[in-house]
């Protein structure tokens, strides 16, 4: 069955200057004339009078079916965040029809509300309750994941304790404890030293396979090849090539090639 | 492994309102006001995340410390007690009806002023938590408000140790003050909601909000009583500023006296007209609060 679909889709946002940020440019000086033009680096830049504005996505319109795995190509600032933010329900588009069915997971930050003074199972809980998991089954996912991060006694100190990588593994294990059908990632997680990467990599993959649909911002080709059965090409906020991965990384490199 | 699939959790994140099979997600203004009711409800479901994200606001704030969060009971402590003895020589008023008066005043004064001021700047502090995963806002706002009213109810401890000391007993007619309080809350809400649309549109608000405070602690008849300005024109003006009213209906009732009609006619005209105007104004301005931040 279809998870996404968007038709249409546009997103454009403000964008301030320090100015513009206040009351004084409100109030005083919006009468004050600016030069309009327009500029082909990340997304359509467009200004007027009173503001300048980000044209981030334009007319997207494409439907994701069950087992899609989708890649998103593109230069920086072509779109894929934008998108993987709208998707996730963060951004509301301004004009088209964008609609998901089945729980959305985004996956742009691990460390989301985790305070360097609470302790690793503390953690547990905030992220948790943050992923939308009641009591019970925070209760229920607790053991497992103490259990796979190997964190020893260090579960019960502070978290500023900890290694950079003992963190990662932490918030790798809480966030992959947890299914739901649209998984989004901005960048592929990973985890930790050398040692833990397999058994992170083996629970990754059972991560990704118990969802229906993942979309997945990356700049590898390489984990594009083994994530993503489908890819779309982005430029300037617009999908310029939506098909096999292959044949979307060859379309890639030819357009930055051309823009050579 | 045992795993927990989120789409068995009935609704629990803010997401599954509009995500739900077979419902669009969302489709252009399906009436931002209904869907700016629905983010305020749903914050008020959401309770486990506001709870405990403010709850840990303290007690990383007090982690270390020996005392915690008892710090905020003995500084209001100490703070009201140079205040009190000062007043109690300028105002020549009896010490046992100047002192609680004074600490309940400075109790509420602290508990509006942090609450609105830090209001002013929920979105921005938030700003990481809202572009990670879509959640209703009002969620930042209530974690706002209940990391306040935490340090209320630290600071409200020394209100009740004073008016004992000075022969204020507890009793029913605090009663009376319970509906004060609804409305004292009510109108927090409502003015941190619009401090924070406002300030994180215009930079500039947090500032003017904080200037604007600490004139009203002076303008407010906080460590006085209107009465106490003479009984004429002063004691008239200072009765125009609706704070007074908003703090007045519940401080009365907890020293022994009796809010007005005016008193309740104009907290509870406040807090109508403050629901009404910061709702229009969050359906207005919810979607787009994401990219001003």
């Amino acid at each position: 069955m279809e998870r996404i679909i968007t038709d249409g889709v546009n997103i454009e946002y403000p964008v301030f200057d320090a100015s513009a940020y206040s009351l004084r440019h409100k109030l005083l000086l919006n009468h004050i004339p600016r030069p309009a033009k327009t500029t082909q680096v990340g997304g359509k830049l467009e200004r007027d009078r009173h503001r300048s504005l980000v044209r981030a996505l334009k007319n997207i319109s494409f439907t994701v079916r069950d087992g899609e795995r989708v890649g998103l190509i593109g230069h920086n600032g072509a779109g894929k965040t934008t998108l993987l933010r709208t998707l996730a329900g963060i951004y509301e588009p301004a004009s088209g029809i964008m609609q998901t069915y089945g729980r959305v997971m985004p996956l742009f930050g691990l460390t989301e509300g985790m305070h360097p003074d609470a302790t690793g199972r503390e953690l547990i809980t905030i992220r948790s309750f943050l992923l939308g998991l009641t009591g019970d089954e925070t209760a229920q996912i607790t053991p497992e994941v103490i259990e796979f991060c190997e964190l020893g006694d260090y579960i019960d100190m502070p978290v500023r304790t900890y290694s950079t990588g003992m963190l990662v593994r932490l918030a790798f294990a809480i966030t992959t404890a947890v299914t739901a059908e649209i998984l989004l990632f901005d960048e592929l997680i990973g985890a930790g030293d050398a040692s833990f990467v397999e058994k992170a990599q083996a629970r990754l993959e059972k991560f990704v396979e118990r969802s229906s649909v993942i979309v997945l911002a990356t700049h590898s080709q390489d984990i594009m090849r083994k994530w993503c059965n489908r890819a779309l090409v982005f430029e300037h906020g617009e999908i310029v090539y939506d098909g096999e991965v292959d044949d979307a990384l060859r379309a890639y490199s030819e357009m930055v090639a051309a823009a050579k | 492994m045992r795993t927990v699939r989120t789409s068995e959790l009935n609704g629990k994140t803010g997401s599954d309102m509009k995500i739900s099979p077979g419902q669009p997600l969302m489709s252009r203004r399906s009436s931002s006001l209904n869907l700016a009711i629905a983010d305020i409800l749903e914050g008020f479901r959401d309770w486990r995340v506001w709870y405990l994200l403010g709850m840990n606001e303290i007690r990383h704030r007090y982690r270390r410390s020996t005392i915690g969060p008892l710090w905020l009971t003995i500084s209001m402590g100490i703070q009201g007690a140079v205040m009190g003895i000062l007043f109690v020589y300028l105002f020549q008023s009896p010490i046992e009806r100047y002192l609680p008066f004074l600490m309940i005043s400075l109790v509420l004064w602290y508990f509006l002023n942090t609450t609105i001021m830090e209001g002013s700047s929920t979105f921005t502090t938030a700003s990481s938590f809202i572009l990670q995963s879509r959640r209703p806002l009002s969620i930042y706002i209530l974690q706002n408000f209940w990391r306040n009213f935490i340090i209320f109810a630290h600071t409200a401890v020394i209100f009740f140790i004073v008016a004992i000391i000075h022969g204020m007993y507890p009793g029913w007619h605090y009663l009376i003050a319970l509906p004060g309080i609804l409305l004292f809350f009510l109108n927090l809400l409502w003015a941190s909601l619009l401090a924070a649309i406002l300030a994180v549109r215009f930079r500039d608000v947090q500032m003017i909000i904080q200037n604007a405070f600490t004139v009203l602690f002076w303008a407010t008849p906080i460590l006085y009583a209107p009465e106490q300005l003479g009984g004429g024109m002063a004691t008239e003006i200072v009765q125009l500023n609706p704070l007074y009213h908003v703090i007045e209906v519940v401080r009365a009732p907890m020293i022994e006296n009796t809010p007005t009609i005016t008193n309740w006619l104009v907290a509870g005209g406040m807090a109508i007209f403050g629901c009404t105007v910061t709702l229009f104004l969050y359906a207005r301005t919810r979607a787009r609060i994401p990219y001003w931040i």
